[in-house]
């Protein structure tokens, strides 16, 4: 795994744990590497955004950007999963598998996780 | 007209093979050798169909399928095509040519596909999966169901979700592993793909569907060999079992479902194995290259 990706699942971490709307500057104070620029930390973030994984709004004094995520971290999961049990047509052949088994409580709860997360309205 | 029933004669030469194949049990043995020839009859089917449409178009030219489409391409530019072509010829040629592009088409929207899908699992892995602190090359998701999986590719990714890390002994673990791996280094998501492309050029055959089906158990069962060979049959095989006794997401309506029956046969090979001879799987190769590369020369060979 490259340092650029490990730094994108770091940053999300970061946003998943808190909940709320953060700046460039709350994550980067949040993230325990003290070596890591403002600048690469906000290209990445950008970039997230850009990749539908975060939000972004104007901060009410209207001159800094803050960021949350698009959607929850089981939702990610969720499709990920499902997408590896699946047993249907290309979701098959795009992944090699050893065998799959999932309960029925555990693909009901798959399904619910997905939807709810993708039409959440955005703020 | 010669050439129009060689490729009729190689049409239902690779029909009867595959006819073999689906009901004959060898395969399972040596699935290798099984997913080749596999491999051969699709192409000669899929060679000589678009094969015996050309050439029952192009008769007139009395050529080779190639040189004779390059001449018909030429002379259709200029206008001026041979006495002998009727409206008949030309309704052959462009179900040749239509089947070919039909087959491109099929191609081309697959790979998308199953590259969209692949990059999608990528970017989510590097998002919400972690190393396995095991240090065994794979990333780990955190959810209770259980799935082992690789994602295909140069740079293929080994994926466990921690309901497998919970389910398996070490042992059993390794030999799961070590058979995402050979995926992996075999290249089976290529394997597979022609026979994916078809199913897509032609969802409502039921042949393609069976033949898609039994080379994906193929590719599986190969897996197993190699896993078998480095971490023994009793770990594989105790590992595919666990697979089993959990419980499995009901395969929705409208597809094949049935990946238990796979697992039952995977398991019967793995504690009674029996290996086909040497010189049967060349006979069987030798035999099955031969019929595939007949049409390839009816296309090139003038007359």
């Amino acid at each position: 795994m490259n340092s650029l990706g490990d730094l994108e699942r770091r940053i999300m971490d970061v946003l998943w744990s808190t909940g709320s709307w953060l700046t460039v500057r709350d994550v980067l104070n949040q993230m325990s590497d003290r070596d890591l620029a403002y600048t690469t930390v906000m290209t990445v973030m950008n970039r997230l955004v850009r990749k539908d994984f975060l939000l972004r709004e104007r901060t009410e004094d209207g001159r800094t950007w803050r960021y949350r995520p698009a959607a929850g971290r089981e939702a990610y999961v969720a499709e990920l999963m499902l997408s590896a049990l699946s047993e249907t047509g290309d979701r098959i052949a795009a992944l090699g598998h050893f065998a799959r088994s999932v309960t029925a409580e555990e693909a009901e709860a798959l399904r619910e996780a997905l939807p709810q997360d993708r039409t959440r309205e955005r703020p | 007209m010669t050439y129009a029933v060689h490729h009729l004669v190689t049409l239902a030469l690779a029909w009867a093979a595959g006819a073999v194949m689906a009901r004959s049990r060898w395969s399972v043995r040596a699935p290798r050798t099984g997913v080749l020839i596999w491999q051969a009859v699709a192409l000669t089917a899929i060679m000589s169909l678009v094969g015996v449409a050309l050439a029952v178009g192009l008769s007139p030219y009395r050529l080779g399928v190639v040189p004779a489409l390059a001449r018909f391409a030429a002379d259709g530019w200029a206008g001026s095509l041979p006495a002998g072509m009727s409206a008949g010829h030309l309704l052959a040629v462009g179900a040749g040519v239509g089947l070919a592009g039909w087959l491109l088409a099929a191609f081309g929207l697959t790979c998308r596909a199953l590259a969209g899908l692949r990059r999608r699992q990528r970017t989510l892995l590097r998002l919400v999966a972690r190393p396995d602190p095991g240090a065994h090359e794979a990333l780990v998701v955190e959810h209770p169901a259980v799935a082992a999986y690789c994602v295909p590719g140069r740079q293929a990714t080994i994926v466990l979700s921690t309901g497998t890390l919970g389910l398996l002994h070490a042992d059993e673990l390794a030999a799961v592993l070590a058979h995402e791996r050979a995926h992996v280094k075999e290249r089976h998501d290529l394997a597979l793909l022609p026979f994916t492309v078809l199913e897509r050029a032609f969802p409502w055959i039921p042949a393609v569907r069976l033949m898609r089906r039994q080379v994906a158990a193929l590719v599986e069962m190969r897996a197993d060999d190699r896993a078998a060979r480095a971490h023994g049959r009793t770990s594989l095989s105790s590992a595919l079992r666990r697979f089993r006794a959990s419980d499995r997401l009901p395969s929705p309506a409208g597809t094949l479902g049935g990946a238990e029956g796979d697992i039952d046969a995977r398991l019967d090979r793995l504690t009674t194995p029996t290996r086909t001879s040497l010189p049967l799987r060349t006979l069987l190769l030798s035999t099955a290259l031969t019929v595939a590369s007949t049409p390839l020369s009816l296309f090139l060979l003038p007359m």
